[in-house]
């Protein structure tokens, strides 16, 4: 049976994202943390449980309307910025981000919005994480 | 979860550390994500939640709720499981039903019926795919002599992993697609 989402990567099938090669460069032991931790629930949740403290909506700021997957690794935090969709059962990481402050740049939100609009306009820009 | 992420999986459940990480990161986070699911499923706030817990307080139910916080005693647990009226199950296990278990997709994987909704004469998905999971665990047990000798004959170094049954059982349509 499937899980409930696929966690899509904006860079088109065969181009390595920022993300996977993070992920690809983790130990064996913080690798399966972050599974066991994170991913391998947040696929199997409804919508409606994509909640804080492990997800979050950013209702105000520049970043408004994104939302954004809470990982950490060690004693670091990352952000794993995308949006529900483009098709149905998809949540799509656009930009990955090591969280140094509670607060993104305008320029982070821009280029984060930007690629939201190119995955929601241009077909084939995305790939399936495997993770 | 995909074949590359499953063959992922499977490579760094090789190694030691990483396994007991994945084993104790599940243990601590998942009672979390099934808390939430199960009062989500019922509609119930975490005040009432709590108050079904012995009148605790709506915060000490945010941060059982809280995956990173994994720290639940046995009795807390118990507490959890009379609150919603679902079974609580603590055992050990091989890691290929481990894995079977965690990995289920099914509805109602992370909130199932409470006792009153249950269909003891009808089981779900997940209680067949247990049951079958604990037939499989009997099985090896019964063959547990021919098995010690496939080990010696054949078995790869102690610190891998050894998901493949290497008897296949009436009952290996569950096999999980270990690495053959």
């Amino acid at each position: 049976m499937r899980y409930l989402w696929r966690l899509m990567i904006f860079e088109p099938r065969g181009r390595e994202s920022e993300l996977e090669k993070w992920y690809d460069r983790l130990t064996p032991k913080q690798r399966l943390k972050v599974r066991a931790n994170r991913l391998e629930y947040l696929v199997k949740l409804p919508r409606a449980e994509w909640r804080p403290p492990y997800f979050e909506y950013m209702t105000s700021g520049p970043c408004k309307g994104l939302s954004e997957i809470k990982i950490k690794v060690e004693r670091n935090h990352f952000r794993l910025l995308g949006f529900f969709g483009p098709d149905s059962g998809e949540f799509t990481i656009v930009s990955f981000l090591e969280k140094k402050s509670r607060t993104l740049s305008k320029q982070d939100c821009e280029t984060v919005k930007s690629r939201v609009k190119h995955v929601t306009q241009t077909t084939g820009s995305t790939h399936e994480w495997d993770f | 979860m995909n074949g590359t992420s499953r063959k992922r999986l499977l490579e760094d459940l090789k190694n030691k550390e990483a396994r007991d990480a994945y084993v104790g990161s599940h243990v601590r986070s998942g009672p979390a994500y099934q808390i939430r699911a199960m009062r989500n499923a019922r509609g119930w706030s975490q005040g009432e939640l709590g108050r079904l817990m012995g009148e605790k307080p709506q915060s000490t139910v945010a941060r059982l709720e809280n995956p990173d916080y994994g720290q639940f005693s046995m009795s807390t647990l118990l507490e959890v499981a009379s609150a919603f009226d679902v079974a609580l199950l603590v055992r050990f296990v091989s890691y290929s039903d481990f894995l079977r278990l965690v990995t289920d997709a099914t509805p109602g994987a992370l909130a199932p019926l409470q006792f009153s909704d249950d269909t003891f004469d009808q089981p779900t998905e997940a209680a067949i795919q247990f049951v079958a999971a604990a037939q499989v665990s009997s099985d090896r047990q019964l063959i547990g002599q021919s098995r010690y000798d496939w080990r010696r004959n054949f078995a790869a170094p102690h610190n891998d992993v050894i998901l493949a049954n290497p008897y296949p059982t009436p009952h290996s349509h569950i096999d999980i697609g270990g690495v053959r």
